[in-house]
């Protein structure tokens, strides 16, 4: 199949950016998106031609290092799919794809394709953890969890941190992600115990990074490559203003 | 931000969520109300009489009211200033991606809402110029000595000019769609939504916008096409 790629060149954060176009022929169907831009590279490369920067690694779908929006949706096309696992037979033949990198605040360009996703990070380091020595793996059932209980937080943990939530977003926020991390630990019984602590912290976190606030558009569950849904935004508030209510009455110390 | 506020963007949705749902309330109320206007004019007379004459409850209703609005509009603004900042640098291509038109325009929604309130009360509340003439519309009632202002030929004459009707179905059409978002979104501002209640809150959320769009809209058609008089 041929197609023609529109990329979003951009060498420094501090040079212009542009769109620039690339006919690919003899793009094999069941090439994965990522493989697409790997054989471009190659030809770049070829012709002693600066290749295009775009993050990757697993490859498989698991380790949200892959990014891109794809003509105006994140991860491309599919539905419940990172770009990686997105092939070539999802498009049509002799189609134009607009490739951008993600744009946010919080996601600051370093070179073409590739956004710095710390601030994901930086969130997770300000309560996204339980603060208990694990140690070994204890026998599985010395602390019972109900299996639905376990299934809701497993649901809330797919989430890889890939940002694509933030990316579609109208406001840029990031509650998908904040509200997946604080389900998933807030669940279970190891990580109840800190929750309202990482609430309060983590929105703080993230706001101090520049997302915007939810409007609820139900855009980022759409294009969430683990399928999260936004109820993770509701257990996100309601811990919240539970956390919130206790600091401001002064039963739980201020937390910075 | 919280460098600039102290309130986190958690905490701006909860207000708008809270006060978003005090206004919700109140409409609710002033739309039964206003559809005494279906029965004869002693109805709508005698209860525009009795609301006026306990100032108390009068005036503490308009001042939440105020106080809601104002603290509504302050976070819209505050929210749609973060929103700005938020992403500094455009997409060329950025598809809805599943989020609703009147998601993606509580906003502009929200403006024409308040355009229209600020209309609303020129027309009815403060009777200024072109609309002078209510102040003169008067009624007796057989309870009180007094003449008491005719709310019912009030409402018939400055809604039979189809353009001011029609300015009523704009701002009723607003209304609509910020409605059925704005419900929707109280639900997960306030955490209340799973995968199991999502259906019938956006099904209530929905029916709701219908609702007060069809109720207070049949109120100008009805007068227009001279079926109330």
């Amino acid at each position: 199949m041929r197609i023609t790629l529109r990329l979003w060149r951009q060498s420094s954060p501090a040079e212009q950016g542009g769109f620039v176009e690339y006919v690919r022929e003899e793009v094999r169907p069941d090439l994965s998106f990522l493989e697409m831009l790997d054989e471009l590279n190659q030809d770049l490369e070829r012709a002693g031609r600066e290749p295009v920067a775009f993050e990757h690694d697993c490859r498989e779908g698991i380790c949200g290092s892959c990014s891109l929006m794809i003509n105006g949706r994140p991860h491309g096309p599919g539905a419940g799919t990172t770009t990686c696992q997105l092939y070539m037979r999802s498009f049509a033949d002799g189609e134009r794809i607009t490739v951008e990198p993600f744009r946010s605040r919080a996601f600051p360009l370093i070179k073409d394709l590739v956004v710095d996703r710390s601030a994901f990070d930086r969130i997770l380091q300000s309560g996204g953890y339980i603060s208990v020595g694990t140690g070994q793996a204890p026998e599985a059932n010395t602390v019972p969890v109900p299996h639905s209980v376990a299934e809701e937080a497993f649901d809330a943990a797919h989430c890889i941190g890939c940002g694509a939530c933030v990316a579609t977003c109208i406001n840029s926020s990031a509650v998908l992600f904040v509200g997946a991390k604080v389900g998933h630990l807030g669940l279970l019984p190891q990580g109840k115990i800190e929750q309202d602590l990482r609430v309060l912290r983590m929105v703080r976190a993230m706001d101090r990074e520049g997302y915007g606030a939810c409007s609820f558009t139900r855009a980022c569950e759409a294009v969430c490559p683990k399928n999260i849904s936004v109820e993770v935004i509701s257990v996100l508030n309601r811990a919240y203003w539970r956390a919130r209510a206790k600091e401001f009455l002064g039963w739980i110390k201020p937390v910075r | 931000m919280t460098e600039r506020t102290r309130l986190s963007t958690v905490g701006l949705k909860i207000l708008m969520g809270v006060t978003g749902l005090f206004l919700v309330g109140y409409i609710s109320l002033h739309m039964l109300g206003n559809w005494q206007i279906f029965l004869p004019a002693v109805y709508i007379n005698q209860y525009a009489y009795l609301l006026k004459s306990v100032p108390l409850l009068l005036w503490t209703v308009r001042l939440l009211l105020l106080a809601s609005f104002v603290v509504h509009v302050s976070c819209a603004v505050r929210l749609a200033q973060i929103r700005r900042l938020a992403r500094p640098v455009p997409y060329d291509q950025h598809k809805p991606n599943g989020a609703s038109w009147e998601s993606r325009s509580m906003l502009l929604t929200g403006i024409g809402l308040g355009l229209f309130v600020l209309f609303h009360l020129y027309h009815f509340t403060w009777h200024l110029p072109p609309f002078s003439a209510f102040d003169g519309f008067t009624a007796h009632l057989k309870e009180t000595s007094r003449s008491v202002p005719d709310v019912h030929r009030m409402m018939v004459e400055g809604l039979r000019n189809p353009w001011v009707a029609a300015a009523y179905l704009l701002g009723m059409g607003c209304l609509f769609f910020h409605i059925r978002h704005g419900i929707d979104g109280i639900f997960s501002t306030l955490g209340l939504v799973n995968r199991r209640s999502f259906p019938w809150e956006r099904w209530l959320a929905h029916a709701l916008g219908w609702v007060f769009f069809l109720g207070f809209s049949a109120i100008p058609v009805a007068i227009v096409l001279g079926w109330v008089r």
